[in-house]
C-alpha cells in the first residue's frame, strides 16, 4: 500500500514537472502581456514533434534533435507574437485570447501537414531507471524534474533580478508607464512568447519518450498547464509549478483509482480545490 | 430638454422580422445544386441558439463559459437515452432534456458562479471535458461508437425527412428564441447584466440581485444548449449521434463564435454562429472551385488564418464592424448627395 | 416604530485575516439626520461603511434598518439604503442615462421577456424620472454618453444619482468630495443640503473638515476600528482624544 502511494506520487510528480513547465509559459505571457495563451499547449507539441522528426531522419544526434526542437519551438514563439499578436496590440483582451485560439487551429493544422498524424517517439535523453524510496524510476523521468526545476529557478532568477525581468513584469501592470519609462512594450511581448515556446517546447522534448507525441496531444497539455497555472494563482510562477505537482498527483491518483474516468476524477478535484480557494491555492 | 423614449417597437423588431424573411427565402434559394446548403443552415440555427444563450451570458453578464460544449452535449444524450433506454415519445425526451440541462446548470451554476474571471474560466472547462468524459466513455450513452437510429421529430410527419422541413423546424425555434433575447436583452434585464459585466459591487449597491441573475441566466444558457443539443440529435442526424461533436473544442469554437460576431448583441452572437458554421463549407467550395485537391489538408489552416483575418480587420466582432461601414458608408453618401443638390440648384 | 429605531449599529465587528478593522461599534442614527463618520487613514471607516451596506458581512455583530436586518447589498438597497464608492464605480459601458435606470429595477426575466404595452410604459415612467433626477444635478445634457467618458466631478454626481434612483431613506456617501475643486466641493455642499432639506438622511465619511464641520449636525470619530468620539462637531473638535488621534500626542 506504502509502495503504491509512494509510486502515484513519485509518477505524480514526474508528470506535474511537465505541467509545471507548461503553467510556467503561461504565467511568462500572462505576466508580460496580459493575454491567456491557448497556444500554449501547441508549443508543447511542436517542440516534441520536430525534436522526434530530426531525431527519426537518423541523420542528426539526439542533442542536435533537441536543439532543432528548442529552436523550433522558440522561432514559432516568436513568429505567433509577430503575426498574431502584435497586430492586435490594441484590441481587448478577450479578442486576443480568441486570436491566440486561432494561432493553435493553425499550428495543429500544419504539424498534421508537415509530420502527419501518426504519432512519433523519440529515443530517451538517458535510458535505465534507478531505484528511489523503494519505487523503480526510469532516468528519463529525474530528467523531468530536473528540467522543471531549473527552468522554474532560472525564471523566478530572471524575472526578480534583472533589469529584463523587471521590465517584463511593468509591461503587465502598465504598458503605458512601461512605455514611459523607456521599455518597449512590444519587444517584451515578443521575448514573453519565445521564452515561454521555448518552455513548451522543452517540456514536449521531454515528454516525447515518455507518451510519444502526435498533432493533437498539444490541446490537452496546454489545458492541463492551464489548469495548473490557476490552480496556483495565475501571475505567480512558483504557485503555478505547485499547481502543476499537485495535478500530475491528483490525476496519477484518479488513474489509479478509476482509470477510465481519471480525467473526470482529476478535473472534479480541480474544481473542488477551486471552490475551497477561489483566489488560488497560495494566495494569501 | 425631451424626456427619453424606450426603443419603439417598430425599430426593435425590424431585426426579428428580417430574419423571419431570410428564413422563409431561404430554402427556395437553397434547391438543385445548392440543396447541401439546407443542413448547414440546420446547424447554423442550432449553434445559433446555444450562442445567444453564451451572448447573454459572456456578452451581456460578462461571466465566460468554456464548458457549454459540455450542456450541449448533455442535452444531446439526455434526450436520445429518454427516447430509447427510457421509451418516451420525443416531445417528452425533449421536454426531459432540457429540464435536465437547465437543472445541471442550476447546481453547476451555484457551485462555480461564485468564482470570477480565469478561475470561472477553468471552473467551466473542467465541467465541459467531465461531460464530454462521460459522453465519451459511459456504456449508456455508447462511448466513442455513439447511439445509432434515434426517433425523428416530425410533427406528424410534417417534416418526415425533407431537409427543407427540418430546416424550418430548427430555425423556428431558433427565431423563437433571438426574438426573446432581443426582448429581453432591451428591457431592464439587459441594463441590469450589462452592469453586472461593468462592477458586480456597484450592481448591488444599485439594488440588483447580482448572484440570483448571474444564476439565471447561466441556467437559461444552459438550458439553451441543452435545446439546441436535442435538436441536433433528434433532426439534425437522427440516424447517428456521436461524441466527437461535444469536444473541449467546440466549447472554445462557442466562445470564438461569440467573441467574433461582436459580444455585445443578439445579432452579433447570430453572426457568428453563421459565419463560423458556413466558414468549413466555403472553404472546402472554394478550394473546389479552385481545384486545390486536398482541400481537407489545409482547411482547418485556413480556418485558423481566416479567424485570425477576422480579428485583426474586425476586433471589436462583426456586427460592430458592420454596423461602422454602414454608418461611414451613409456619411459619404450623404455627402455626395448635398453636394449634387449643392451643384445643380 | 421610534425614531431611535431608524439605525442600529449593534457591536459590530469585523476581521481581516486576524486583523480587526471594526471593533465592537454601536450607535444609532435617528430619521433626518445628517452624520459624518471620521477617522485617520485605516481608521474602519470604509469598512464600517461597506459592513452598514451590506457589502461585507459581520464578523460579529448586526445592522438593523427600521427594525430589519441589514443582511446583503441588494437586500439593504430594498430596505431603503444607498451608497457611493470611495473610488467612483460607475457602470462604465453603460450610459448616464442607463447607470441611473439601472437602479430603478424591473429585473423580472419574466416581465422583460414580453414586450408588452404595460412594460413600455413602466419604461417610459422611469426614463422620465431618470431625466428629471439628471436634471436636478445638472447631468440631464450628458443622458446619452458613455459613463465612463464625462468628468471626474460629473462621475462623483452621477453616482450619487445613481443612489438617489433607489428612492432610497438612508443615503451613505463614502467621501463624496474627494477629487473635487473648491467649486465642486461647494456645490456638493449644497447638494447635501438641498437633499437633507427634503428629509433625507446622511450618513457621510469625509476626509474634508471643513466640509464635515459646516454640514453634520453630528460627528462620530473613529480610530482603530473603534469610536473614540460621538457629538456634536463643536464637542468633538475639542476632544483631547480625536486631538491625539489626528495630530498625534501633545508636545510636552
Amino acid at each position: 500500500m506504502q509502495n503504491i502511494a509512494m509510486l502515484l506520487l513519485v509518477k505524480g510528480v514526474m508528470i506535474g514537472s511537465i505541467y509545471a513547465l507548461i503553467s510556467l509559459g503561461f504565467n511568462v505571457i500572462y505576466r508580460t502581456t496580459g493575454v491567456l495563451n491557448f497556444a500554449q499547449g501547441e508549443f508543447v507539441m511542436v517542440g516534441g514533434l520536430s525534436a522526434a522528426w530530426a531525431s527519426g531522419t537518423g541523420r542528426v544526434p539526439l542533442a542536435g534533435a533537441i536543439g532543432i526542437g528548442l529552436g523550433t519551438a522558440a522561432a514559432v514563439g516568436w513568429l505567433v507574437d509577430a503575426l498574431a499578436i502584435r497586430p492586435l496590440r490594441q484590441a481587448s483582451a478577450s479578442v486576443q485570447i480568441i486570436a491566440t485560439v486561432g494561432v493553435s487551429i493553425c499550428l495543429r493544422a500544419l504539424a498534421a501537414i508537415f509530420w502527419g498524424t501518426d504519432p512519433c517517439h523519440l529515443p530517451p535523453l538517458q535510458p535505465g531507471s534507478v531505484q528511489l524510496a523503494g519505487v523503480a524510476v526510469e532516468i528519463q523521468n529525474l530528467w523531468m524534474l530536473g528540467a522543471g526545476a531549473v527552468g522554474m529557478a532560472a525564471l523566478a532568477v530572471g524575472f526578480r533580478w534583472t533589469a529584463t525581468g523587471r521590465a517584463m513584469r511593468a509591461c503587465a501592470e502598465n504598458p503605458e508607464a512601461a512605455r514611459l519609462c523607456g521599455v518597449n512594450p512590444g519587444r517584451m511581448s515578443a521575448l514573453a512568447f519565445t521564452l515561454s515556446a521555448l518552455l513548451g517546447g522543452l517540456g514536449g522534448i521531454l515528454l516525447t519518450p515518455v507518451l510519444s507525441m502526435s498533432y493533437d496531444r498539444g490541446t490537452m497539455l496546454g489545458l492541463k498547464g492551464f489548469a495548473a497555472a490557476i490552480l496556483g494563482g495565475l501571475g505567480h510562477p512558483v504557485a503555478g509549478v505547485a499547481g502543476g505537482l499537485i495535478l500530475g498527483v491528483l490525476e496519477q491518483c484518479s488513474a489509479w483509482y478509476s482509470s477510465l474516468y481519471k480525467e473526470t476524477l482529476a478535473l472534479a478535484l480541480v474544481v473542488i480545490l477551486l471552490l475551497l480557494r477561489p483566489k488560488g491555492l497560495l494566495a494569501r | 430638454m425631451n424626456v427619453p423614449q424606450p426603443i419603439p417597437n417598430r425599430r426593435l423588431f425590424r431585426g426579428p422580422a428580417l430574419l423571419l424573411v431570410a428564413i422563409l427565402a431561404f430554402p427556395l434559394a437553397a434547391r438543385g445544386d445548392y440543396a447541401y446548403l439546407l443542413p448547414l443552415g440546420q446547424l447554423c440555427a442550432i449553434y445559433g441558439i446555444i450562442v445567444t444563450g453564451l451572448t447573454l451570458l459572456m456578452g451581456f453578464t460578462g461571466q465566460i463559459s468554456l464548458g457549454h460544449a459540455g450542456f450541449y452535449g448533455f442535452g444531446a444524450y439526455v434526450g436520445a437515452v429518454a427516447a430509447t433506454a427510457g421509451r418516451l415519445p420525443v416531445a417528452a425526451a425533449l421536454g426531459v432534456a432540457v429540464a435536465a440541462g437547465a437543472l445541471l446548470a442550476l447546481a453547476a451554476g451555484f457551485a462555480v458562479l461564485r468564482l470570477h474571471g480565469h478561475h470561472l474560466a477553468l471552473a467551466t472547462l473542467c465541467l465541459g471535458v467531465i461531460l464530454g468524459e462521460f459522453i465519451n466513455k459511459a456504456q449508456i450513452t455508447g462511448g466513442a461508437g455513439g447511439m445509432f437510429d434515434l426517433p425523428e421529430i416530425t410533427l406528424g410527419g410534417l417534416v418526415k425527412g425533407s431537409a427543407a422541413g427540418k430546416f424550418y423546424l430548427v430555425w423556428a425555434v431558433a427565431w423563437l428564441v433571438v426574438l426573446w433575447a432581443v426582448q429581453l436583452t432591451a428591457s431592464p434585464v439587459g441594463r441590469a447584466l450589462k452592469a453586472i459585466q461593468g462592477d458586480e459591487g456597484a450592481a448591488a449597491a444599485a439594488g440588483i440581485p447580482v448572484f440570483w441573475i448571474k444564476l439565471k441566466v447561466f441556467v437559461i444558457s444552459g438550458a439553451l444548449a441543452a435545446l439546441a443539443g436535442t435538436l441536433y440529435a433528434f433532426v439534425y442526424t437522427p440516424s447517428y449521434l456521436g461524441p466527437e461533436e461535444f469536444s473541449l473544442m467546440f466549447s472554445v469554437t462557442l466562445v470564438t463564435m461569440a467573441v467574433i460576431g461582436g459580444m455585445g448583441n443578439v445579432w452579433g452572437g447570430l453572426a457568428g454562429a453563421a459565419v463560423m458554421t458556413s466558414l468549413h463549407e466555403l472553404i472546402t467550395l472554394g478550394g473546389e472551385k479552385l481545384g486545390i485537391v486536398q482541400v481537407a489538408r489545409w482547411e482547418q489552416l485556413i480556418f485558423g488564418l481566416l479567424l485570425a483575418l477576422i480579428l485583426i480587420f474586425c476586433p471589436e466582432g462583426l456586427m460592430p464592424a458592420l454596423g461602422g461601414w454602414a454608418q461611414r458608408a451613409r456619411a459619404w453618401w450623404g455627402r455626395r448627395w448635398k453636394m449634387r443638390t449643392r451643384l445643380e440648384p | 416604530m421610534s425614531a431611535q429605531e431608524f439605525l442600529v449599529v449593534d457591536r459590530l465587528s469585523r476581521d481581516f485575516g486576524g486583523q480587526r478593522a471594526v471593533a465592537e461599534v454601536s450607535f444609532t442614527l435617528p430619521e433626518g439626520a445628517l452624520t459624518a463618520l471620521i477617522g485617520p487613514n485605516g481608521a474602519g471607516k470604509t469598512t464600517l461603511f461597506n459592513l452598514v451596506a451590506g457589502a461585507l458581512p459581520p464578523t460579529s455583530g448586526a445592522v438593523r434598518f427600521r427594525g430589519q436586518p441589514v443582511l446583503e447589498a441588494a437586500q439593504a438597497t430594498r430596505l431603503g439604503v444607498a451608497r457611493t464608492f470611495q473610488n467612483i464605480r460607475l457602470f462604465p459601458g453603460l450610459s448616464v442615462l442607463e447607470n441611473v435606470l439601472a437602479a430603478m429595477g424591473g429585473h423580472s426575466f419574466w416581465q422583460g421577456s414580453f414586450r408588452l404595452p404595460r412594460r413600455l410604459e413602466e419604461e417610459r415612467l422611469r426614463l422620465k424620472r431618470a431625466h428629471y433626477l439628471l436634471e436636478d444635478l445638472g447631468l440631464a445634457h450628458l443622458g446619452e454618453q458613455p459613463a465612463r467618458t464625462i468628468p471626474f466631478g460629473q462621475q462623483r454626481l452621477l453616482e450619487i444619482a445613481r443612489a438617489l434612483a433607489l428612492q432610497p431613506r438612508l443615503l451613505l456617501l463614502d467621501e463624496p468630495a474627494a477629487g473635487l475643486n473648491r467649486t465642486e466641493t461647494a456645490a456638493l455642499a449644497e447638494l447635501i443640503r438641498r437633499l437633507h432639506g427634503r428629509g433625507l438622511s446622511l450618513l457621510l465619511v469625509e476626509h474634508d473638515m471643513h466640509l464635515v464641520m459646516h454640514l453634520a449636525s453630528r460627528v462620530i470619530v473613529l480610530e482603530q476600528g473603534r469610536i473614540i468620539a460621538d457629538g456634536t462637531p463643536a464637542e468633538v473638535q475639542c476632544d483631547e482624544r480625536v486631538r491625539t488621534a489626528y495630530l498625534g500626542p501633545p508636545a510636552e
